[in-house]
């Protein structure tokens, strides 16, 4: 800046005067400094009671509103069994009633606490297999029915089937019955719904110790016919089978 | 050891008031003056020194020590100054000469100071707003020409140009005595 400067200008320029801000400027100016650092920043959440304010109501607000839902679930539940059909299924001596009976019984409380049609047989078994026995469990006459009923409930001790396996059950067994050809296919249907496997076996060797061959044979291929994957141990084989 | 401004300023950023009123002490003159010479009226003068310094405080928190304390001041300053020059026509405080030269002892001397002090005080008025602007940041404020360049946006090379032109008609003035 020497290049710039000149000491007489820069003298006579000072001449000019030495003025100073007034007091009453400077004062508010260092006043606005100190309130500025002074103030605290205010933050878009303010970190004072407020804002405990804030979290206190939030979590009070959460509380009741699990109290609420707690109870009203523990209300609700008491009113889908009060307006539960009774627990045994009604006779199922037409197709068409049984049909709209079924399907309007879909609360889930009342599927699961209804025993399944069909017991699971004791010992393991897959799923699949465990669905299979269910197909025959639609009685095939209304005479059969009520007592098709009855051992159906009297075989199943516990087991709760599921919902999807009931309302599978109920479907396949109307159709069952509504493709059902004879009389004596329906006997099967009922008998096999009331029984086990190895029950069924059981009744087979008896007919073949009675000397009914014939109708051991029809029990027999009929149960094939069931259980076509099924494999019967050998010392049951060596009874039902024709000698 | 004093502190340097722009430690200062870091001070009061983080919180310190009593670094800025070192900082406002240090400048608050010279930018009075500045402001006194570069408008028409001393009570706009004061709103706008008054003005500028609230600027500073609101943007603290923006200061990085990237360039000198009083570039950084001034650039507040020169960015007011041509707001208010947008606004009305740039003119000087009237300087009161009587009052400057009054304590002359001879009154022969009396009267060529206070002559010449007229003439130069009519010649500073004279000068084109830029010009003055660039001188009045070199006397008061100690600017180089690259902070002044840097104060009022232009480059070097303009920023000594300007110095030179306003130093020259100041002496022009002058030497006419």
């Amino acid at each position: 800046m020497a290049d710039e400067r000149d000491d007489d200008i820069s003298r006579r320029y000072r001449e000019l005067g030495a003025e100073q801000p007034p007091p009453e400027l400077d004062r508010a100016i260092l006043s606005a400094a100190r309130e500025a650092v002074e103030r605290p920043r205010v933050p878009l959440v303010p970190p004072g009671g407020r804002q405990r304010w804030y979290y206190s109501l939030a979590a009070a607000a959460v509380a009741i509103f699990a109290v609420a839902i707690t109870v009203h679930f523990e209300r609700e539940q008491p009113d889908l069994e009060s307006t539960a059909p009774p627990a045994a299924p009604p006779p199922i001596s037409q197709p068409s009633e049984r049909k709209d009976e079924a399907l309007p019984v879909q609360k889930p409380k009342l599927r699961a606490e209804r025993p399944p049609v069909f017991a699971p047989e004791p010992g393991a078994r897959a799923p699949a297999e465990q669905r299979a026995p269910s197909v025959p469990a639609a009685p095939p006459s209304a005479e059969e029915a009520p007592a098709n009923a009855a051992a159906a409930d009297a075989v199943t001790s516990g087991a709760p089937a599921s919902s999807a396996e009931t309302r599978a059950a109920e479907q396949n067994a109307a159709s069952q019955y509504q493709r059902a050809p004879a009389p004596a296919a329906n006997r099967a249907l009922a008998r096999a719904a009331a029984e086990t496997r190895q029950q069924w076996l059981e009744r087979i060797a008896e007919l073949r110790a009675q000397g009914r061959q014939q109708d051991a044979d029809r029990e027999l291929a009929e149960f094939k016919r069931r259980y076509p994957d099924y494999q019967i141990p050998a010392a049951m084989r060596a009874k039902v089978e024709r000698p | 050891m004093e502190a340097p401004d722009e430690e200062l300023m870091l001070a009061y950023q983080a919180g310190d008031a009593g670094a800025f009123e070192t900082l406002y002490a240090r400048h608050r003159a010279r930018l009075y003056r500045f402001m006194l010479r570069a408008v028409k009226s001393r009570q706009i003068a004061e709103e706008l020194f008054q003005d500028i310094w609230l600027r500073a405080i609101e943007a603290r928190r923006r200061y990085a020590p990237t360039a000198r304390f009083t570039t950084w001041l001034y650039t507040i300053a020169h960015n007011r100054l041509v707001d208010h020059w947008r606004k009305r026509a740039l003119t000087l405080v009237e300087v009161e000469v009587d009052d400057l030269v009054a304590d002359a002892n001879d009154p022969a001397d009396h009267a060529q100071s206070r002559e010449t002090l007229t003439r130069f005080a009519a010649a500073l008025a004279a000068l084109p707003a830029l010009q003055r602007e660039a001188f009045l940041l070199h006397e008061e404020s100690g600017l180089s020409a690259a902070d002044i360049a840097a104060a009022t946006g232009t480059n070097v090379e303009a920023a000594k140009s300007r110095l030179r032109y306003a130093t020259a008609k100041l002496k022009e003035a002058l030497n006419d005595g």
